[in-house]
């Protein structure tokens, strides 16, 4: 398979779903139907049909809750913005150094990659560089990039560093992260669900060809 | 059939409408000025001053300030600190508080889910329920309160929450603390101060003029590795020479101890075991000593005290228990041979004598009568004032005994309204209840509203109280027995606590608002708490992590909701208020000679440093002219027996120090029977109370098996089948938690040690569940003293331990609730 359109765009679509909690309206959007495209293209990947399916059900699952939007709020709390101990926090260096820190080498490593691009955390996330959702993005951008390379052939990445940085930066810590999600109290199993998948979708990507692209399909990212 | 790219675009469009974070979490950097090898900032702590290499925006190596030479090891936990895992990272409410709010479902607290809010969100509803409770409850509803904070003048974290919340209305205040909160009590009628935290009689005159000194339940070399300030380590060049005179023989230092301390063992001086909690009737056996052998100092008493009569009837039992405080009878309270006791009153009386007090005596049941005892005992000795001899109860705390340098500390950002300012909710109808309560008493107050109490000569009558502000203070864990605040907990309706990290305060709140450390903001100290050293800058180390904010900021914004931020912050930004308190400081000590130069130039250079101080003698004066420079005691005299507590008739604090049973006590005492070990609750060596507990990997070097160390003796441990290492389960009637045996020679059988400041994690909210870390305040009994000073009895403890068996429960001190219930 070779990486098209839908690899950058559904990097941001996790990095978005892993950044903040949804809204009501999301929330709403997504009971009816209408994220059904999105992840409907994720089922068509290899191997993912069976967690999409375990998110659809997650999401149909909410409409039970008599305070869904908060209940689902309070699972994001719990999985991702509590404390060491007992969440699944959603950082590279939380799972890379000795004692749990934050701001330890992945996060150093992911400053340098962003400085070499010349860019940084936006003002209004103030999370550490190596959040998920950030990497997300940055890898979103990498295959924008990528897929954009008969435009601009001397800029973005070839698809082997793209392979790379998934492998190295993200691949080496996702697992522990799942599995930390997997374990961690919530109402719902939107947000687990949601872990796998990411893990299940970046585990295929190493396998992408490196064929010509699409030319007619550039790549347009978006959340 | 497959999905287009448009049918794709449209569904992301629509699930990403209204999103509360637009797209894009990456945005074009601004200009790197980030040099590869980084830059060393200077601030300061409780532990010392530091040096920080901060390399790109991140803080890479601490080492200590080149002007200590006593640096502790507990510098080594701060990036731990500022790293942890269990940051609060953004403002977060309780679900069902947040659903309910003052009607929520309160069983949960403690163990309810969490949920984030914005700042505006969250201090909106900070304000709101400060409204709703100001006007449908009045002030005696609110109650806040602050505690060891960290350091730094401009961002002291209690002045800026008493400020805020003084100018929105009134609230229950308290009086005293849970460090010296009996000594508090009676040492203001005894010597008319409350001398704990006084500057005492200078190192260099106690090491040239003493010939004994008693360390009485004092272990400095352990807690003078912290201070109020940014802690300088002065006072252990002194131990150094002290060490020496020890070695050489020319000062005799005897710890007056159950327990080897650490001093003792870095002193490698003698030790004198006394039972627990029978202190005073050694020293009841040492005045009887002292006045049968004409050892006393008639003159002394006849010219500084009065009251003496009173006493010593007492010891020659001709008062109402007509019981003779012999040193037999002495001996066999206190587990001292009599012989001992007479040996040791006369060696105090040979030559010169220092008594160095600890303030673990005075932190149990009629915890005012050793220290009371104490000063009797210095005034019959008669060297009160002069240099080696006499009383002193704090040469273990913030460098005291270092001569003050005499230069002026800064000021710092104002705690109280501006005069001639009226808080939005003016009103001081406290519905009948004190508008004022002991500090170790709020609890009381909580589960009891309208309950009446006897405190110092006064009543008090227990208001209502509702809502809670805490800041800078870990109340779960400075407070004794968790299970008794977990049902005070229970009726509280709302809970607020400002903090950086996940502890039990936080997770027992409603509303939880994220501080940022002391290292993330710029701000001065005074080096030395009391040699007033230096002045220290504070350099910010690196910007508030994640979402967390600076007190100046989370207070301004709370009073920008009642339009009073401008007069909180006398519309000064932090920048402003650093030059306003430097130069302020500057002006005062130009006129007593100390040069500071402008402020630029001081914040390059760090520190500036105004010399050390002379060496002076504690009450020297009073002892020179006791009319001129009377004492602030009802007589201006030392009294020995107070008329003044004898009127308040109290049976737990009469006029005269007396011994009283406690309510339990080890070595044969009330309750041995069921619960045979005394557990003392110290001051811990590896933190500053419970402050950082949380840093992980500096925690690993003295948790065991991941928990809090209980240390004892080898026949406590080889009567229970303990090995060191072990997981010990210790217990009593109040509680229960999980601990990791130490075994040591140091403690004799009988007595255990757990430290407090041990972070609280229950395995779940239920009344009894067990601690899974070790914090010793679940088995401590909330008592108080006496109804003279109503403070703090944690020393006052009984408890059984077994090794613990089965599978141990995760650790849950560290973070957020975990429970799910919907």
């Amino acid at each position: 398979m070779n990486a098209d359109w839908r690899h950058p765009a559904l990097c941001n679509w996790f990095a978005g779903l892993f950044a903040v909690e949804l809204t009501q309206e999301q929330l709403l959007a997504y009971q009816r139907g209408e994220g059904d495209a999105v992840l409907s293209s994720l089922a068509e990947l290899p191997g993912l049909a069976s967690t999409v399916q375990r998110l659809r059900n997650a999401f149909t699952g909410l409409t039970l809750l008599s305070h869904s939007r908060l209940e689902l709020a309070a699972d994001f709390a719990a999985m991702f913005l509590m404390d060491g101990q007992n969440s699944a926090p959603p950082y590279a260096s939380f799972y890379s150094s000795e004692g749990n820190r934050f701001f330890a080498e992945p996060q150093e490593r992911m400053q340098e990659r962003l400085a070499a691009s010349q860019q940084e955390v936006s003002a209004d996330f103030r999370e550490p560089s190596d959040h998920l959702s950030v990497m997300l993005e940055y890898l979103g951008e990498g295959f924008d990039a990528f897929l954009n390379k008969a435009e601009k052939p001397e800029s973005g990445p070839t698809l082997d560093q793209i392979k790379a940085f998934i492998e190295e930066e993200l691949l080496n810590w996702l697992p522990a992260f799942a599995a930390r999600c997997e374990k961690v109290s919530t109402v719902s199993d939107l947000y687990p669900a949601l872990a796998v998948l990411l893990l299940e979708f970046l585990k295929g990507l190493p396998a992408l060809d490196e064929t010509p692209i699409n030319i007619a399909e550039k790549a347009v990212s978006g959340r | 059939m497959a999905i287009t790219r448009r049918q794709f675009m449209q569904g992301l469009a629509s699930v990403s409408a209204g999103a509360m974070l637009g797209p894009g979490l990456l945005m074009r950097a601004a200009e790197a000025a980030v040099s590869a090898e980084g830059s060393w900032k200077t601030t300061g702590s409780h532990w010392g001053a530091i040096k920080a290499l901060v390399k790109g925006g991140k803080v890479a190596e601490i080492k200590p300030f080149e002007q200590d030479k006593y640096p502790t090891e507990m510098i080594k936990g701060v990036m731990g600190v500022i790293y942890n895992p269990s940051r609060i990272r953004y403002p977060m409410a309780r679900i069902d508080w947040l659903k309910n709010r003052e009607n929520s479902d309160r069983t949960q607290r403690g163990d309810n889910r969490f949920v984030r809010l914005t700042w505006d969100e969250a201090l909106d509803l900070f304000y709101e329920e400060l409204e709703r409770v100001q006007t449908t409850h009045g002030p005696a509803a609110l109650h806040h309160s602050t505690g060891w904070r960290q350091t730094g003048q401009v961002h002291s974290c209690g002045n800026h929450m008493a400020r805020a919340l003084g100018m929105h209305g009134n609230s229950v205040a308290t009086i005293g603390d849970y460090s010296t909160g009996a000594a508090q009590g009676i040492l203001p009628y005894v010597l008319g101060s409350t001398e704990v935290y006084s500057q005492g009689t200078s190192w260099p005159l106690i090491l040239d003029n003493s010939k004994t000194i008693i360390l009485w339940a004092n272990d400095p070399v352990k807690n003078l590795q912290v201070g109020w300030n940014c802690e300088t380590h002065e006072s252990y060049e002194y131990l150094e020479q002290l060490k020496g005179k020890v070695a050489d023989g020319s000062i005799r230092v005897i710890s007056v101890d159950p327990v080897r301390s650490k001093t003792q063992n870095y002193l490698g001086c003698e030790q004198l075991y006394v039972n627990p909690m029978t202190d005073v009737p050694f020293m009841l056996g040492i005045a009887h000593t002292l006045y049968t052998e004409n050892l006393y100092d008639k003159k002394f008493i006849e010219t500084y005290a009065l009251g003496f009569k009173d006493f010593i009837d007492y010891v020659m039992g001709e008062t109402d228990d007509k019981v003779e405080k012999t040193p037999a009878w002495a001996s066999a309270i206190c587990g001292i041979d009599e012989d001992k006791i007479r040996e040791f009153a006369r060696l105090l009386a040979s030559d010169r004598t220092q008594l160095l007090f600890g303030w673990a005596v005075q932190r149990q049941q009629h915890g005012e009568q050793p220290y009371w005892m104490g000063a009797v005992i210095a005034t019959m000795l008669g060297q009160i004032g002069l240099p080696g001899g006499g009383i002193s109860y704090a040469h273990h705390y913030s460098s005291i005994g270092v001569s003050a340098s005499g230069a002026s500390a800064p000021g710092a950002f104002p705690r109280n309204i501006d005069a001639g300012k009226e808080p939005k909710h003016p009103s001081m109808d406290y519905k009948g209840a004190s508008s004022t309560i002991p500090i170790a008493r709020w609890v009381d107050s909580i589960l009891s509203p309208g309950e009446k109490i006897e405190y110092n000569g006064s009543e008090v009558t227990y208001p209502e109280i509702r809502m809670v502000v805490f800041s800078g203070c870990n109340p779960w864990h400075r407070h004794q027995d968790r299970n008794r605040m977990k049902k005070a907990y229970r009726k509280l309706e709302t809970a607020v606590t400002i903090d950086f990290a996940w502890n039990a305060t936080c997770r027992f709140s409603d509303l939880v608002l994220p501080a940022c450390t002391q290292f993330e903001r710029n701000d001065i100290d005074i080096y030395g708490s009391y040699s007033n050293r230096g002045l220290l800058a504070m350099h910010k180390l690196v910007d508030p992590l994640f979402h967390s904010r600076t007190d100046f900021d989370i207070f301004t914004e709370l009073c920008r909701r009642f339009g009073r931020h401008e007069e909180y912050r006398r519309s000064m930004d932090e920048g402003q208020w650093l030059r306003h308190l430097y130069n302020a400081c500057r002006d005062e000590n130009q006129k007593a000679g100390f040069k500071m130069p402008e402020f630029e130039e001081f914040w390059e250079a760090g520190y500036v440093d105004f010399g050390a101080g002379k060496p002076w003698v504690r009450h020297a004066d009073f002892r020179e002219d006791p009319e001129l420079n009377a004492l602030g005691t009802p007589s201006g005299f030392i009294e020995i027996s107070s008329r003044k507590i004898g009127r308040y008739g109290y049976d737990d604090c009469k006029a005269y120090p007396s011994w009283m049973e406690k309510a339990e006590r080890s070595h044969g005492g009330p309750g041995s029977d069921k619960f045979p070990l005394w557990l003392q609750s110290v001051h811990p060596d590896n933190r500053l109370h419970s402050q950082m507990c949380e840093s992980e990997e500096f925690r690993a070097t003295y948790t065991v098996q991941g928990r809090e160390p209980v240390f004892m003796g080898p026949e406590d441990a080889k009567a229970r089948g303990i090995a060191d290492g072990d997981l010990v389960r210790v217990f009593n009637d109040r509680g229960q938690l999980l601990a990791g045996a130490v075994v040591s020679d140091n403690f004799p059988p009988g007595v255990i040690r757990i430290q407090e400041g041990a972070w609280y994690g229950p395995e779940d909210a239920s009344i009894g569940s067990l601690d899974t870390y070790g914090d010793p305040n679940t088995l401590t009994m909330d008592i108080g003293t006496s109804r003279l000073s109503q403070a703090t009895s944690a020393n006052t403890c009984l408890v059984d331990m077994e090794k613990f068996k089965g599978a141990a429960p995760a650790v849950t001190s560290f973070g957020g609730p975990i429970e799910v219930e919907v």
